[in-house]
């Protein structure tokens, strides 16, 4: 054990999580008994659902599960419960991310496209203001907009999306590059939810959405500029390995922006918010959404997730620098910040 | 003086270092640290070994966070003219360096950080100026100059730093009142000026040191927004302006100066007739 140790502090830099010895060793950590020599691969290891312990092969699943459940009344339950105060903590996001133009963003966990949308506005927006300020400059407003006839509604697969035109450099010539965003979640009824509200809002062209595990995600190295995650890390298994893999496919000089539930550290505040959260918000969910038991997984999950410190502690050992967070009404919700430099 | 002189020489030690270093791409800091090796059921044993050999000779080392950010900024200068003090131009400079548009994010006050940073390095050369000037005086090469002389020629020289940007220098004047920014801009602007008033012989160890300090302070801000509105040959309006501020401030000391006597002599008479009108009226006085 006292060498795992040794390896796991001498590693530094190095991300984590090819490395399975050091990926256990928090989960080892997790489990009372002393006796380690049974500990191999071989046993289940347990992680917590909320305040439960189950297996981690089993988290996958049951977290699938809650958000197939919540899907269609996921937006009506966010302005419940935090009285709309998320669209605040989003626009916030989005402010802090200050995407110009031509940025590549992959939103994951993203599913019903609050923040792809928020991006989409923004750039347009900023391009806008770019073409007041320099009236003869072209600018493509539309992201998929080719010079072929559009002959089949089907999406590019992301890996084409992302790979569409040249990336080299275009600092010399008028061309702009496009922005692009890719929405990626594990839940498919997230997505669905999420293009239907992009067919209302007609935003359908400008956002590909694909499915895929955040710990695995289905793109290649340094693809993306920016990589955004809202309210979706929690409820990844291995969180190390999603930081790993946020690392891997950013390109040099990318952003990991995060957007979660934080720690409270005001003891008045924390005492209002956890009666808030126990006792209002599980009922919220059954009246509104007929499912108590998907809000009391949320609130539990929002206090097993680690706090401000450690979570910034957890994203510099996958390798980002710079790694900063700022706290959001009062720690309720944090964005924390890294560079991959 | 001996520190001055040690300063100095590690100034330009790292900025020929900087220099040095500066060949390799930024993009290229973060290129090897995410070891992706294939590792399987390895024991614990293995694992160290292997750890061990993985201290590689290609494992380039990673520019440090400053140094990355330095370059940025350095970078973002030339781009201040097309694009203002603004989180376009570090867009701009990041792009040349081969970073995405969004690495302007490790600048969360945006033009502010910019603005800020230039006002650091014009503040860095003209104290070497100085301090290599009073080295010299000190050894005995020059003679020291008046220090109204002095105080002038070292605005001067400040001031026609800013010249180059001098079109949208007032956009960066804001940004610098603003809150997040404020008092890291005072905090230069207070070095500045101690480090004007030092060079310039001042050695004053009362009340003065601050009256001094403040006073210049004031002469450089309002020079500044002269500078920015004057379309004269060669900014003559400025420096004539500057001319007639440190005559005030001469004027000034001189008769805070000849005053005094007059303030002593004014109090003593106050005192005494005070002490005629307690004694008349017989108050507070105590009976032995």
């Amino acid at each position: 054990m006292a060498a795992l140790r040794r390896v796991s502090v001498h590693l530094g830099r190095v991300c984590r999580c090819s490395n399975r010895i050091i990926v256990s060793r928090r989960n080892l950590s997790e489990q009372t008994s002393s006796d380690e020599s049974d500990k191999k691969e071989s046993t289940e290891r347990s992680t917590h659902f909320g305040f439960e312990s189950i297996n981690e092969s089993e988290k996958t699943g049951k977290v699938h599960e809650v958000f197939s459940n919540v899907a269609s009344k996921y937006d009506v339950m966010n302005d419940a419960m935090s009285l709309g105060v998320h669209r605040l903590w989003k626009d916030r996001f989005m402010q802090v991310l200050d995407p110009l133009p031509g940025t590549r963003l992959l939103d994951v966990a993203g599913g019903t496209g609050d923040i792809a949308f928020r991006f989409i506005n923004w750039v347009k927006e900023k391009e806008q203001q770019q073409r007041k300020a320099t009236p003869g400059a072209e600018f493509r407003l539309n992201p998929l907009e080719t010079d072929e006839p559009a002959s089949t509604p089907e999406f590019p697969s992301a890996e084409d999306y992302l790979n569409t035109e040249q990336r080299a450099d275009t600092s010399d010539t008028d061309e702009k590059k496009d922005s692009k965003v890719i929405v990626c979640d594990i839940n498919q009824s997230m997505l669905e939810v999420g293009k239907e509200r992009a067919k209302k809002l007609e935003l359908e062209d400008d956002v590909v959405w694909v499915t895929g595990n955040a710990e695995e995600l289905p793109f290649p190295d340094n693809s993306v500029d920016a990589y955004t995650i809202a309210f979706g890390i929690r409820n990844v298994t291995h969180i190390d390995k999603a930081l790993c893999e946020a690392y891997r496919v950013l390109t040099p000089g990318g952003r990991f922006l995060c957007l979660e539930f934080s720690q409270v550290s005001n003891p008045l505040i924390s005492s209002v918010y956890d009666l808030y959260s126990f006792q209002v918000i599980p009922v919220l969910g059954e009246l509104i959404a007929s499912d108590w038991k998907s809000y009391q997984y949320l609130v539990e999950s929002i206090r097993k997730f680690p706090n401000q410190e450690e979570f910034a502690e957890m994203i510099r050992e996958a390798g980002f620098r710079m790694v900063s967070y700022d706290n959001l009404t009062s720690g309720v919700a944090a964005i924390h910040s890294g560079f991959k430099i | 003086m001996a520190l001055r002189f040690i300063r100095i020489v590690c100034f330009s030690t790292s900025s020929l270092l900087k220099t040095a270093a500066r060949s390799r791409p930024l993009s290229t800091s973060s290129a090897l640290r995410c070891t992706k090796t294939e590792q399987g059921d390895s024991s614990p044993q293995n694992e160290q070994t292997s750890e061990e050999s993985t201290e590689e000779p290609h494992m380039e080392e990673e520019i440090p966070e400053s140094e990355v950010r330095q370059r940025l900024l350095d970078a973002a200068l030339e781009f201040i003219p097309s694009h203002g003090w603004s989180v376009e131009a570090l867009a701009e400079a990041a792009q040349t360096e081969g970073l995405p548009a969004v690495s302007h994010g490790m600048f969360p006050r945006g033009g502010g950080d910019l603005a800020l940073h230039f006002v650091g390095i014009c503040n860095s050369q003209l104290t070497e100026q100085m301090a290599q000037e009073t080295e010299q005086v000190e050894e005995g090469h020059v003679e020291r100059r008046h220090t109204r002389e002095f105080l002038k020629d070292a605005m001067e020289t400040r001031l026609r730093m800013i010249v180059p940007y001098v079109d949208n220098w007032p956009q960066a004047m804001s940004l610098l009142a603003q809150p997040n920014c404020a008092p890291d801009s005072l905090k230069l602007l207070s070095s500045l000026v101690d480090d004007m008033w030092y060079h310039a012989g001042d050695r004053s160890a009362d009340f003065n040191w601050y009256t001094k300090r403040v006073t210049l302070a004031g002469v450089y801000t309002s020079a500044q927004l002269v500078l920015v509105r004057d379309q004269s040959p060669d900014f003559q309006d400025t420096w004539q302006f500057i001319d007639s501020r440190l005559d005030n401030l001469e004027q000034l000391g001189k008769a805070v100066r000849g005053v005094a006597p007059t303030v002593e002599s004014l109090a003593q008479g106050l005192s005494g007739a005070y002490l005629t009108i307690r004694n008349i009226t017989g108050f507070n006085v105590r009976n032995r």
